[in-house]
C-alpha cells in the first residue's frame, strides 16, 4: 500500500511573518483555522526573504507559542526552524512547552517541530552567528537532532504526544540521511521530476537505516495553489501540500482552491 | 518620573514548576482578575524548589502565550538569563512578544527582565558554558547593550520603549549595568542591605550621568525564601525609594494570601 492511500491529504499554509503587523498575522491564522486548513506554518528568519529587505518581520518561536494559545484545532510549526539559532536542548524545551500550551482543547498538543540546517546568511551576519559552510551547518543539525530527541525523552512533563519532526531540504547525501533517521515528515520544494528522484534516494537511506519509507509523510511546497499540479505530486506520494502567503494582504484564494481539491478527493 | 511620583505596583512571580500548563494559565488569569500590576515568570530549565526533577516549563514560549491570553497586566521574565540565547535573538523575541501583547492599537505590556544567570544545573544539563561569576558578568555587560541596539533597529520597532529590568545586587558590576541600561532594578534583601545597594546604585548613576530617580526600584520575595513582602516592610521600602513589589508563588499551592494582603495595602494607599 502506498503512503498516499493510507495518509490523509493535508493542506498547510505558510503565513510568511513579513511585511505585516502582528494583528494581520493573528487574524490570518484565525481565518485559516476557520477555513479548515490542516497545518499553519511560519518560518524562522530575522529579515524578510522577499520584497523590501528591511520591511516588517517577526520572530518565529514566540509567534508559534501565541498561535498555540490562540488556536484550538490546527497543527502548526515552523517551516522551518533554523537549527543554528538556539541551543538544541532549549529547542526541545521550547517545543515541548508549546506542545503543552497547544493541548488546551483536547489534552493532546498540535505542534510540529519543523527544522533545517539554516541558509539565509544575512540572519547569521546581523545577529552574530557563525555562518560556516553548508557542510558544517548540516553537521550541526546532525548533532542537534539526537540531543533534541534525548531531551524530549527526559523532560518533565513529557510532551503530550510524540512531537512530529519535519525536516526540510533535499540534500541527497546528508539531509536525506537525517530524514531517514529522524523525520516523521520530509519537506521539499521539489518539482515532480526531482521529487521522484529524491524519493528514490530517500528510500535508499531508509533501507540503510532500517527505516520504513512509508512511515515518512511527504510534504511539498505548492506555491501555485494550483490543484492540477498537486495531482501529479500526489501520485508520487506527497500528501501534505503547503501554500505560502505573504503580508500584508495574505490572499486566501489559492488556499481555498487547495481545500476544495482536498475535500473533493476525500469526499 | 521621580520616586515619589511613581505609582505603587504589586506584581506576582508565578514559578513555572510543579504544575501542568493548564494550572499556570489559570493562575495567570486569576492574577489578572485579582488586579496585580505585573505577572512575572522566570527563566530556568529545572525547578528551584521541591522535587528537583519535577515538572518545569520554558520561559519565553510561556510568556508569548501569556501575551496572547491576557489583556491588561504587564508581564515578563524575572529574569531572563542572557547566556541562554543570542542577545540579538532575545531582543527580537522581546519585541515580537511586545507586539503580540498590544491589542487594538494599544501599547505592548512586555517587560524585559535580564540577569547574568546563576543556576549551575541549567547550564550543565543544557550544555551552556557556566564559567565563573566574573565571566558571566562579562557576558552580561556585553549582552545588554547588544539587546538595546537590536531593539532600536528592529522593524517594526517595539510598540513602546520596552522597560528593561535588571535583577541582582552585585555592587561593582551589576549595579553599574543597571545605572547604564535599566528602567527597573530588582533585588532581594533586608532593609539595611537594600539601603546600601540603593545608595551604591545612586553613585553609579551619578558616575554615568543618569538621574537616579529615573530607575524604578523593585523588591519582594522569591520561592527560595529570599526577601520580604508584607505591608509593614513594603511601607518602609516605599520610604526608601522602592515602588514595585513582586511576590513569588509556586505550584502546587500557589498560596496568594501574602499577595492579597499587599494588593489591599496598595489599594488603600491609592
Amino acid at each position: 500500500m502506498s503512503p498516499a492511500t493510507v495518509r490523509p491529504i493535508r493542506i498547510g499554509v505558510q503565513v510568511q511573518p513579513q511585511h505585516a503587523p502582528y494583528s494581520a498575522i493573528r487574524d490570518t491564522v484565525r481565518a485559516l483555522e476557520d477555513l479548515g486548513v490542516d497545518v499553519v506554518f511560519n518560518w524562522d528568519h530575522f529579515f524578510p526573504l522577499t520584497g523590501e529587505p528591511d520591511g516588517l518581520h517577526f520572530e518565529s518561536w514566540t509567534m508559534l507559542a501565541a498561535i498555540a494559545e490562540q488556536t484550538s484545532r490546527v497543527e502548526f510549526g515552523a517551516l522551518v526552524n533554523c537549527n543554528s539559532y538556539r541551543n538544541p536542548d532549549l529547542q526541545a524545551d521550547m517545543a515541548r512547552t508549546i506542545d503543552h500550551i497547544s493541548a488546551h482543547a483536547t489534552g493532546t498538543g498540535r505542534f510540529i517541530f519543523g527544522t533545517g540546517s539554516g541558509w539565509f546568511e544575512r540572519d547569521y551576519d546581523e545577529y552574530g552567528y557563525e555562518f560556516g559552510t553548508v557542510g558544517s551547518r548540516l553537521d550541526d543539525l546532525a548533532e542537534a537532532l539526537p540531543r533534541i530527541e534525548a531531551r524530549w525523552a527526559v523532560l518533565n512533563p513529557a510532551p503530550t504526544r510524540d512531537i512530529p519532526v519535519l525536516i526540510g531540504g533535499g540534500g541527497e547525501k546528508k539531509t536525506l540521511r537525517l530524514v531517514a533517521r529522524h523525520a516523521d515528515i520530509w519537506h521539499s520544494f521539489a518539482s515532480p521530476e526531482v521529487l521522484e528522484r529524491k524519493l528514490g534516494i530517500l528510500a535508499e537511506h531508509c533501507a540503510a537505516e532500517g527505516r520504513d519509507l512509508a512511515e515518512i509523510e511527504v510534504s511539498v511546497e505548492h506555491r501555485s495553489g494550483d490543484p492540477a499540479g498537486a495531482d501529479t505530486l500526489l501520485a508520487l506520494g506527497a500528501t501534505l501540500f503547503t501554500v505560502g502567503i505573504g503580508g500584508p494582504d495574505y490572499p486566501l484564494d489559492g488556499v481555498r482552491r487547495m481545500l476544495a481539491w482536498r475535500d473533493g478527493l476525500t469526499g | 518620573m521621580s520616586a515619589a511620583a511613581r505609582p505603587i505596583r504589586v506584581g506576582v512571580q508565578i514559578a513555572p514548576q510543579h504544575a501542568p500548563y493548564g494550572v499556570l494559565r489559570d493562575a495567570v488569569a486569576r492574577m489578572e482578575d485579582l488586579g496585580v500590576d505585573l505577572v512575572m515568570g522566570w527563566d530556568h530549565f529545572f525547578p528551584l524548589t521541591g522535587d528537583p526533577d519535577g515538572a518545569h516549563l520554558e520561559a519565553f514560549t510561556m510568556l508569548a502565550a501569556i501575551a496572547e491570553q491576557t489583556s491588561r497586566v504587564e508581564f515578563g521574565p524575572l529574569v531572563a538569563a542572557t547566556p541562554f540565547r543570542n542577545p540579538d535573538l532575545l531582543a527580537d523575541m522581546a519585541r515580537t512578544i511586545d507586539h503580540i501583547s498590544a491589542r487594538d492599537g494599544g501599547a505592548g505590556r512586555f517587560i524585559l527582565g535580564l540577569g547574568a544567570g546563576w543556576f549551575e544545573r541549567d547550564f550543565t544539563e543544557y550544555g551552556v558554558e557556566f564559567g565563573t561569576v566574573g565571566s558571566r558578568l562579562g557576558e552580561f555587560e556585553a549582552a545588554v547593550p547588544r539587546i538595546r541596539a537590536r531593539l532600536s533597529a528592529l522593524q517594526p520597532p517595539p510598540t513602546r520603549h520596552i522597560p528593561i529590568l535588571i535583577g541582582g545586587g552585585g555592587e561593582r558590576r551589576t549595579l553599574r549595568v543597571v545605572a547604564e541600561h535599566a528602567d527597573l532594578w530588582h533585588a532581594f534583601g533586608d532593609e539595611a542591605t537594600l539601603v546600601r545597594k540603593s545608595a551604591i546604585l545612586d553613585e553609579h548613576c551619578r558616575a554615568v550621568g543618569r538621574d537616579p530617580a529615573t530607575i524604578e526600584r523593585s523588591t519582594g520575595t522569591s520561592v527560595r525564601g529570599l526577601g520580604v513582602g508584607d505591608p509593614v516592610a513594603a511601607e518602609r521600602f516605599v520610604e526608601l525609594g522602592f515602588s514595585t513589589f513582586i511576590l513569588a508563588v509556586s505550584p502546587p499551592e500557589l498560596d496568594d494570601r501574602a499577595l492579597r494582603e499587599l494588593l489591599a495595602w496598595r489599594d488603600a494607599r491609592r
